[in-house]
């Protein structure tokens, strides 16, 4: 399984991202990704993520998605959902993804916009989430919680559950990619982290069972204990492949 | 028309993947969520779908895989129909 990031381009400006976009780069072109990926699925990549920044900041997005389609590679695309039309939803009906997640950072526009810094990104976030549910399109919704959005985060639950779809939060922020610990400040407290996880019934399940098993740190001599690397692959905008999607270490 | 003149092609809504030493068929348009759509092949089913190729009739198919595999024609012949037949129904050969 592996991931790309098509683009570090993003038209929101989240206060929390840790993708420093430097536009004096040259990113990969539509060419060098279709490569990538006939390489990939000939190595025998079958679950693939497309993320970014956001990915349908490309032009060429759709081309690039069909190509991983026709590959068949198991798709699942990350978005911020702001930048769907009725055609895009169309073509990706026409061959539809394993799953699309939107992010979600609020159920006011106010929250969500304090993110993301983008005003009228609410609304078009909704209108493309409007957009893949009226296809019947696989859709999560998932949120990144910090000081800025965490008491709307009952809120969000609530909205998913009235759609119909999973929701996840995840509270990890990570430094910007560029050094910065901006990020970081807006990262909850460890223990409202706890009691977010508790009072969550499916991660709480998930850590009994975890603990239940756990017997103390891994002894291994590896910097990464999970399939990073080994079953798992990330490939930036540029065409580096790294282990995992936040790891600078190249491969 | 006999079931054995008849002559399929592959559908262009379906890839073959080899992923390490497995064969699939893989539905590239509709929501392979469930994975159940998501077809394993053994190595006789991938070399069926290999000769499938919109030329060769499906007694050809079968005479080609008596001669490659440890089959009498009768077991291929009955086999194979019913192989057709499946992937006929998921619209993955026409």
């Amino acid at each position: 399984m592996g991931g790309i990031e098509l683009t570090e381009c993003c038209n929101l400006k989240c206060a929390h991202c840790y993708i420093a976009h430097d536009p004096k780069k040259k990113e990969m072109s539509r060419e060098e990704i279709f490569h990538i990926l006939d390489e990939i699925t000939d190595a025998g990549c079958l679950w693939f993520l497309i993320t970014g920044g956001e990915p349908l900041m490309r032009d060429d997005f759709l081309d690039i998605y069909t190509y991983a389609k026709k590959k068949g590679l198991i798709v699942t695309l990350f978005t911020n959902g702001t930048l769907f039309t009725p055609y895009i939803a169309d073509c990706l009906k026409e061959y539809t993804p394993f799953l699309v997640e939107i992010t979600l950072y609020g159920t006011t526009k106010e929250t969500h916009e304090k993110v993301t810094g983008v005003p009228g990104s609410f609304k078009r976030c909704r209108e493309g989430i409007d957009l893949l549910l009226e296809r019947d399109l696989p859709l999560k919704l998932k949120t990144m919680v910090m000081t800025l959005n965490k008491d709307e985060l009952g809120d969000m639950k609530e909205y998913a559950e009235e759609l119909g779809v999973e929701f996840r939060f995840d509270p990890v922020l990570n430094a910007r990619l560029d050094g910065s610990k901006d990020p970081c400040k807006l990262r909850i407290s460890p223990e409202e982290v706890v009691e977010l996880d508790v009072a969550d019934e499916k991660r709480s399940k998930e850590w009994h069972k975890f603990c239940k098993k756990f017997i103390g740190p891994s002894e291994s001599r590896n910097l990464y204990i999970c399939g990073a690397g080994v079953n798992s692959f990330h490939v930036d905008a540029y065409g580096t492949e790294h282990m995992y999607h936040v790891s600078l270490q190249k491969l | 028309m006999s079931f054995l003149d008849k002559v399929y092609k592959k559908s262009d809504s379906i890839v073959f993947r080899k992923i390490a030493d497995e064969f699939i068929l893989v539905p590239i348009r509709q929501n392979v969520g469930d994975l159940e759509s998501i077809c394993t092949l053994n190595d006789v089913a991938a070399r069926i779908w290999e000769l499938i190729d919109g030329k060769m009739t499906v007694r050809e198919i079968k005479d080609k895989i008596v001669e490659e595999f440890e089959v009498t024609p009768q077991q291929a012949e009955k086999d194979l129909v019913e192989y057709i037949k499946q992937l006929e129904k998921i619209e993955a050969v026409k």
